[in-house]
């Protein structure tokens, strides 16, 4: 019973959008007119398209590369935080948080900043003579959309890695060692399946946002840097608008991302398992 | 000669400003139960947690079978620590718990299985090998701890404090069933405790720690009988410590001027002179009580009973000395039948029962 405000809230406010939103990608469009349909047209139409699925392979490899990258960091971070810190572990979160709220599109222009040809990068390395041209590939490339994702995703997925931490007893790592676990057995053996939640839940942050974002290829990618989330926006705005055609590659995210997810999860479980 | 399981040389540990040890030496037998007692931020844990290798110490060295083992990490020592909160861990069931160890040294899985079911059989939980540690009372978490620390067979076992968390029944139960443990395996144990009755029931010696210092390390019967020290007195057990200084020595005896009178005693002790300022302690069980005027020349103590505290197998009694301290005598029930507070009563003991310490 307890059960049933939340889950009024979440058929009200997640269920009837997918749903709404999962007709209209069975629709067709003419011009700027929904006609009500039943077609899986548009379903074909994105997996049919080379285009598109090139767009959605390198929207999930950027994904994945970002999130291979955040989670790593994030756990490292959250053990020193958690581990080495401890209680000085709260004020470096704090950090992170006040991090957090400089907001979404300033931190990318940050990236901008230091990223660009004239950046802080490009500079500091022109100044130690380590270059003598500014490094190109540094801004509007797949890698400053991968730099600048792991960047912004980084604090968020540092959240639930040390609030897993959290509840892991020093004991526990200490009777491992004890009875004779390397620091590498150590992280395979016991912390990494103590703090199992917190690394599904980094996955999930760090992964899902970063396939799922459209700002970041658009104000840093360059031209090959187009993300499936700009060709769905591009669906329900401006001109040439298709709202039953971007539901539809809506959904075929939805789903290949959540496969991914699970996919991903057991395969960290059972790489971790022992 | 014995074979001394552990060796501790010279150890110091400061922490910061703060110094947790210091200068202990001392020495534990191969197949001895020793007890390291003493109150809270006394530096036992420390002490504990350097022999285990979690700690370095600031100086000294610590030896283990004649090996000098001071910078060898904990995870190649051949000591296991039992945690004071068992530390299982919640993923693995009893059985991979207990297993953990042996999986780590690579052993086979039919011989680790061996050896886990005869790990669980010495602890007497059989049935629960397939349990979440999650699953388990506070006294069976213990005991998979403890087997999960002697399956790899350490040389020497280290118990902090590990019944703390359970209640008094379950706790005396335990004490006995760890020392009957030990004595079966004939292994060496080093167990950390505040409480005393834990440390005396189970120990063959005990070290009595007091800010960072080893005060008294001897059997519980000597501890008990023959403090070495004020502090040592009146940390182990119950007892009476009447406070002065010493007016005669003499072959004789000796006798001292005190809070509650002039005590003579039939001894003397090398090194004792004249206006010493001594404690003399008297357990509450050894004073004998007697009503009215006791034989003249007896030593003794005439007082009036304050109070009276029932506690079943035994009562204590308060008795107030005119112008003195008060004085806790222990009894069984019939020796004090009849026996009233306000009346007066003389106090005596052996002088055997009374040990003279000096302030420091």
């Amino acid at each position: 019973m307890p059960l049933l405000p939340a889950g009024l809230f979440y058929a009200l406010f997640f269920g009837v959008p997918m749903l709404s939103l999962l007709v209209i990608s069975l629709w067709r469009a003419q011009g700027f007119n929904l006609i009500p349909d039943f077609t899986f047209a548009n379903y074909q139409k994105i997996i049919v398209s080379d285009l598109y699925r090139g767009v959605l392979l390198r929207t999930v490899s950027v994904g994945l590369i970002a999130a291979a990258i955040v989670v790593p960091v994030a756990f490292t971070l959250a053990y020193i935080m958690r581990f080495v810190f401890e209680r000085r572990g709260q004020l470096i979160l704090q950090l992170v948080m006040l991090s957090l709220f400089s907001g979404y599109l300033v931190r990318i222009y940050a990236w901008r900043t230091i990223l660009g040809k004239q950046g802080l990068l490009n500079s500091a390395l022109q100044w130690l003579g380590l270059i003598e041209e500014p490094l190109e590939f540094l801004i509007y490339s797949q890698v400053s959309v991968v730099i600048t994702l792991v960047g912004l995703l980084l604090p968020l997925a540092v959240l639930p890695l040390y609030s897993a931490m959290l509840n892991v007893p020093r004991d526990h790592l200490e009777a491992a060692r004890d009875l004779g676990a390397s620091p590498f057995h150590l992280l395979r053996t016991v912390l990494i399946p103590m703090v199992m939640p917190g690394v599904r839940t980094a996955f999930a942050f760090a992964f899902l946002l970063a396939a799922g974002d459209y700002v970041t290829p658009t104000l840093v990618g360059g031209t090959q840097s187009v993300m499936i989330g700009n060709i769905i926006a591009d669906q329900f705005r401006g001109t040439g608008t298709n709202w039953p055609l971007g539901a539809a590659m809506a959904f075929i995210v939805v789903g290949v991302t959540l496969l991914l997810y699970l996919a991903i999860t057991q395969l960290i479980r059972w790489v971790t398992k022992w | 000669m014995t074979t001394q399981a552990v060796q501790v040389v010279g150890l110091s540990k400061r922490f910061g400003a703060m110094t947790a040890l210091e200068q202990i030496d001392f020495e534990i037998a191969d197949g001895e139960f020793v007890s390291l007692l003493g109150a809270s931020g006394c530096g036992k844990s420390t002490l504990l947690r350097i022999i285990s290798g979690f700690e370095r110490p600031s100086a000294g060295r610590v030896v283990i079978y004649g090996e000098d083992l001071t910078d060898r990490l904990p995870e190649r020592r051949p000591t296991n620590l039992v945690f004071q909160r068992g530390a299982l861990f919640p993923h693995m069931s009893v059985r991979e718990n207990v297993g953990y160890g042996l999986r780590l040294r690579g052993w086979q899985r039919t011989r680790i299985n061996a050896r886990v079911d005869e790990m669980l059989a010495l602890v007497r939980l059989e049935e629960l090998g397939d349990r979440d540690p999650t699953q388990l009372s506070g006294g069976q978490a213990q005991r998979v701890a403890l087997a999960r620390a002697l399956a790899a067979e350490p040389r020497v076992l280290l118990l902090d404090e590990p019944l703390s968390a359970l209640d008094l029944k379950l706790r005396q139960q335990m004490q006995l069933e760890l020392r009957a443990i030990q004595k079966r395996l004939g292994a060496t144990f080093v167990f950390v405790t505040h409480d005393q009755t834990e440390a005396l029931v189970m120990s063959d010696r005990i070290a009595i720690m007091n800010a960072g210092r080893i005060e008294q390390y001897g059997t519980p019967r000597d501890i008990y009988r023959r403090p070495g020290s004020i502090f040592v007195s009146d940390f182990v057990g119950a007892t009476n410590l009447f406070r002065g200084h010493v007016t005669q020595v003499s072959e004789a005896g000796t006798t001292l001027q005190t809070d509650i009178g002039s005590v003579a005693l039939d001894r003397t002790e090398p090194g004792l002179q004249t206006g010493q300022r001594i404690a003399l302690s008297v357990r509450p069980e050894a004073i004998r009580i007697a009503r009215g005027a006791g034989s003249p020349g007896g030593r003794q103590v005439a007082a009036t009973i304050a109070e009276i505290v029932y506690q079943g197998s035994s009562i204590r009694l308060r008795a107030v000395v005119a112008d003195g301290p008060s004085i806790w005598v222990e009894c069984r029930d019939d020796e004090a039948e009849g026996i009233a507070p306000g009346d007066a009563v003389n106090l005596t003991w052996a002088d055997s029962a009374a040990t003279l310490l000096r302030e420091s």
